[in-house]
């Protein structure tokens, strides 16, 4: 049922000609929210973005006003200086994030997907919640959570913890590092930051238990000295939360451990010092923060 | 007046009239039509019964867009709309540049974005000079402006 796609030869080709003096710049034209619509197509790769805005001066007014972003970037550990990961990911290197945090000056979202030059099964996600950010008062909320192992039991009640072998605290260092060179260069209008590393595919599988790091010393101790039983996740005294996986083998468990922490930090503009508390999160808190969790 | 389009009316469907900014009538299905927030707010405005006057779409334009708004109410599958949507966007420029600013005004939001996209996907891995060459825009720039975007943001010119 399709027309032909030229019917009317001649008519197309006075068109044409009628018309293409002013072909040349009609782009040039296209008003400024479909300019937009098009570099929202973009909001995963910088890379395209900031050529767009060396194209001409409207376009490079276009560009800040972006408010969501979706960025892979690298991290070094150590000495070794080249993307683990060989898939087609644009990585965007450290050392661009003041530039990019000064372009994208109207951001109010961003999400960071972290590879490190070194394979890992670690997996840190963090998200910092701007509350308040004015000229009296900062407040912000941040949960982050580090993958230490993972906890199975089989044929039974009996658990067992199998920490990450290959655990680094160079690799939590860098994490923090760069979690920290976003923070000092963000712009004033970002309300959401996430950065979560790349997951190494096909780990993981089964719930999730949420503890501090004390109750994860707890655990260890207690698995030395005695059987414990799947009833023991259930205590809240012993984890912050047990988030299973439904629908799951009664006979066979099979949950990640994760390190949470939660700190709200406070900058007023009364001269007194930053105040950070630390706590610990609640259950609700936590879902909420896997509420768009989604492995892209 | 009336285009050959208008007179294959069904009896059963109730059928618009779109009329462009050069006069061409074109008959399209209800369901069709109202893809269109624009149309669908004229026809709840009273321009059902009568002829919708559409100011801003030359008929060259309406052709395509009516063609897009039967076969995306026809009730194909995903995979053949996919296809079919491939095809619909492999326009020139200048096509692909009136089709954006008429279903912007006629807001017909998915069109819009296939739209966008195509343009996304013309634009990227290029140059900004190949950019500029491919729409033909015009570089305003001083060159030590130019050269200080590149200087800022280096590895993004590699």
């Amino acid at each position: 049922m399709r027309r032909p796609r030229k019917t009317q030869k001649p008519h197309n080709q006075e068109f044409e000609l009628r018309r293409s003096p002013r072909l040349a710049d009609k782009f040039q034209k296209l008003p400024d929210d479909l300019i937009l619509a098009i570099f929202s197509k973009f909001q995963d790769d910088a890379k395209t973005l900031i050529r767009c805005s060396s194209v001409c001066k409207n376009w490079a007014s276009l560009v800040p006003e972006l408010h969501t972003l979706f960025l892979r970037f690298f991290t070094p550990v150590g000495d070794d200086d080249f993307p683990p990961c060989f898939q087609y990911h644009h990585h965007i290197p450290k050392s661009a994030i003041p530039a990019l945090m000064k372009l994208f000056a109207n951001l109010k979202s961003l999400e960071v997907k972290l590879c490190f030059s070194q394979p890992s099964n670690d997996y840190i996600r963090l998200k910092e919640m701007v509350l308040c950010s004015d000229v009296h008062r900062y407040e912000s909320s941040t949960l982050i959570t580090s993958e230490v192992g993972l906890l199975t039991s089989s044929n039974g009640a009996a658990l067992s913890l199998q920490l990450n072998l290959t655990r680094n605290s160079t690799q939590d260092n860098s994490f923090l590092e760069f979690y920290m060179s976003i923070s000092d260069n963000k712009p004033k209008s970002l309300t959401s930051l996430e950065i979560m590393t790349a997951k190494k595919q096909g780990f993981g599988s089964g719930g999730m238990v949420f503890m501090t790091d004390e109750q994860i010393s707890r655990l260890k101790d207690s698995i030395s000295k005695s059987r414990l039983n799947q009833s023991w996740l259930e205590n809240l005294e012993n984890v912050v939360c047990w988030l299973k996986n439904a629908p799951r083998n009664q006979n066979s468990l099979r949950e990640q451990v994760l390190i949470v922490y939660k700190w709200d930090f406070i900058v007023t503009d009364d001269g007194k010092p930053p105040v950070i508390h630390g706590r610990i999160p609640k259950e609700r808190e936590i879902k909420e923060w896997l509420g768009d969790d989604d492995d892209h | 007046m009336a285009s050959s389009e208008s007179t294959t009316t069904s009896t059963t469907t109730k059928v618009l009239r779109l009329k462009s900014s050069d006069n061409e009538i074109f008959g399209v299905e209800e369901k069709a039509a109202l893809q269109s927030e624009t149309i669908k707010s004229l026809a709840e405005d009273g321009y059902s019964e009568d002829v919708i006057p559409l100011f801003n779409v030359e008929k060259k334009t309406l052709a395509k867009i009516v063609e897009w708004l039967n076969k995306h109410a026809s009730g194909s599958s995903k995979e053949e709309l996919k296809r079919w949507d491939a095809d619909f966007v492999d326009v020139d420029k200048d096509v692909l540049y009136d089709l954006l600013l008429a279903s912007n005004y006629l807001n017909i939001e998915v069109l819009l974005h296939q739209l966008a996209q195509k343009v996304a996907d013309m634009i990227k891995g290029k140059k900004p000079e190949e950019i500029r060459q491919l729409f033909g825009i015009k570089n305003d720039f001083t060159p030590e402006e130019e050269a200080e975007i590149r200087r800022e943001n280096a590895w993004a010119f590699e």
